[in-house]
């Protein structure tokens, strides 16, 4: 039911940097892409939050999440812009629902698939409620069907990948000892 | 005195410390928020737009422009105010196309201001800092080692990659432990070390980052913002 939360504080410590880095790595690509918005994003910088969900706990987990919004915006020079709290919203809705089913289902009931497709919803619902209040108006629901679309398009590739990722890796096993 | 990217960017790092580009964005942004007027909002954004220039960083007016457009297609949608001109169905109305224009605008210049101003050198403080500046340091690993990441075998590089960057943090770990013994308290760890438009370079590659004349150009760039909020006001 619950998962195991492994690590020392130190090494819990670091595990949150380098994923951290990660974030910022992938956000980095994530910069280059296209896009019709600025704040709508594809996340894939999502991936190490995902693979987090069974590593850290509770607190070390949102601190990841805050050093990914916050490295996004400095990484892209966003931090004054709308892009920050639409950045700041889906992704803290999308962490705060994927730890969240993750804990209370537990990986028998909830994979990693489900746990993407859940963040990648949950995060461009989020931006589009946003969206809707701060830029777009009563047009928000024009841009919302191919947004979500996308989402969750990203949210499948990233839980496969995801999936993948924790069942091959060597770091992850070592890191979940 | 050279106007390549390279140089503004060059010369902007020996001008201003990220500190000080921080807190002048901060005290700008005000200014360019609540500014009332549509044509002293978009002055305020071509000053942005120059300082963005003048420090180098990557702006590509193409993506500027078609996001601003489709701001403000996406405001024609729903109509509202006198009717400007039609095709066939499709009506395109003042109050709508003023207010795309306002918010394509705003967006874009909050884009610009931050853009100028948020420097990825930026030191946040406390321990929330120091960990954004561990996973800034990870960061210049992961990109300096990014050429090992094979796309015929993604999972399987970035988890050598990991490994190898884990292997190296632990190595560090002992290092630095060792050196702390020796050397007794009040040993640092490393700065965080970034610069560019997402590129990242030593902290020996970066100028001092602060001097008068670069305090006085950002006084100068945010009294500017602010007289023309004022003037907005004034007017």
């Amino acid at each position: 039911m619950t998962m195991p939360s492994m690590q020392q504080p130190g090494k819990e410590r670091d595990t949150v940097a380098l994923l951290g880095a990660f974030c910022l790595f992938l956000s980095t690509i994530e910069y280059m892409i296209p896009k019709p918005l600025p704040f709508m994003r594809l996340g894939i910088a999502n991936l190490p939050l995902m693979i987090a969900i069974d590593l850290l706990p509770a607190p070390a987990y949102f601190l990841l999440a805050a050093i990914k919004t916050v490295g996004q915006g400095l990484v892209s020079g966003s931090l004054f812009s709308y892009v920050f709290p639409f950045s700041l919203a889906g992704t803290f809705a999308s962490a705060l629902l994927m730890f969240g089913l993750r804990r209370i289902l537990g990986s028998a009931r909830i994979g990693f698939v489900g746990i993407g497709v859940i963040g990648a919803l949950a995060s461009n619902l989020t931006q589009i409620l946003l969206a809707r209040a701060f830029v777009f108006g009563e047009s928000a629901k024009y841009v919302a069907p191919p947004f979500l679309a996308a989402g969750l398009a990203t949210g499948l590739a990233l839980g496969l990948f995801c999936e993948s990722f924790v069942s091959r890796s060597e770091w992850y096993a070592r890191r979940l000892r | 005195m050279r106007f390549d990217a390279a140089s503004r960017r060059e010369r902007g790092l020996s001008l201003f410390a990220g500190g000080e580009l921080f807190v002048a964005g901060l005290l700008a942004m005000p200014s360019f928020l609540f500014d009332p007027s549509l044509p002293f909002r978009a002055a305020q954004f071509f000053l942005f737009w120059f300082f963005v220039w003048a420090v180098g960083r990557k702006n590509s007016a193409i993506a500027t422009l078609s996001v601003a457009a489709g701001i403000v297609a996406f405001n024609l949608i729903v109509p509202y105010g006198r009717v400007l001109f039609a095709w066939g169905a499709f009506r395109v109305t003042e109050g709508s196309l003023l207010g795309g224009i306002e918010k394509a605008v705003t967006v874009e210049g909050l884009i610009m201001l931050s853009k100028a101003t948020i420097r990825s050198d930026l030191r946040l403080p406390g321990s929330f800092g120091a960990l954004i500046g561990d996973s800034f340091r990870y960061f210049d690993r992961i990109l300096e080692k990014k050429g090992n990441i094979d796309r015929k075998d993604i999972t399987g590089s970035i988890d050598r990659l990991l490994l190898e960057l884990s292997a190296d943090q632990e190595a560090a770990a002992l290092m630095a432990a060792d050196a702390a013994a020796s050397a007794g308290p009040g040993a640092d760890a490393t700065p965080i070390t970034a610069h560019g438009e997402n590129g990242w370079a030593p902290a020996s590659a970066r100028g001092p980052g602060r001097s008068r004349v670069g305090r006085f150009v950002l006084a100068a760039a945010v009294c500017a913002s602010w007289a023309l909020f004022a003037a907005a006001w004034f007017r």
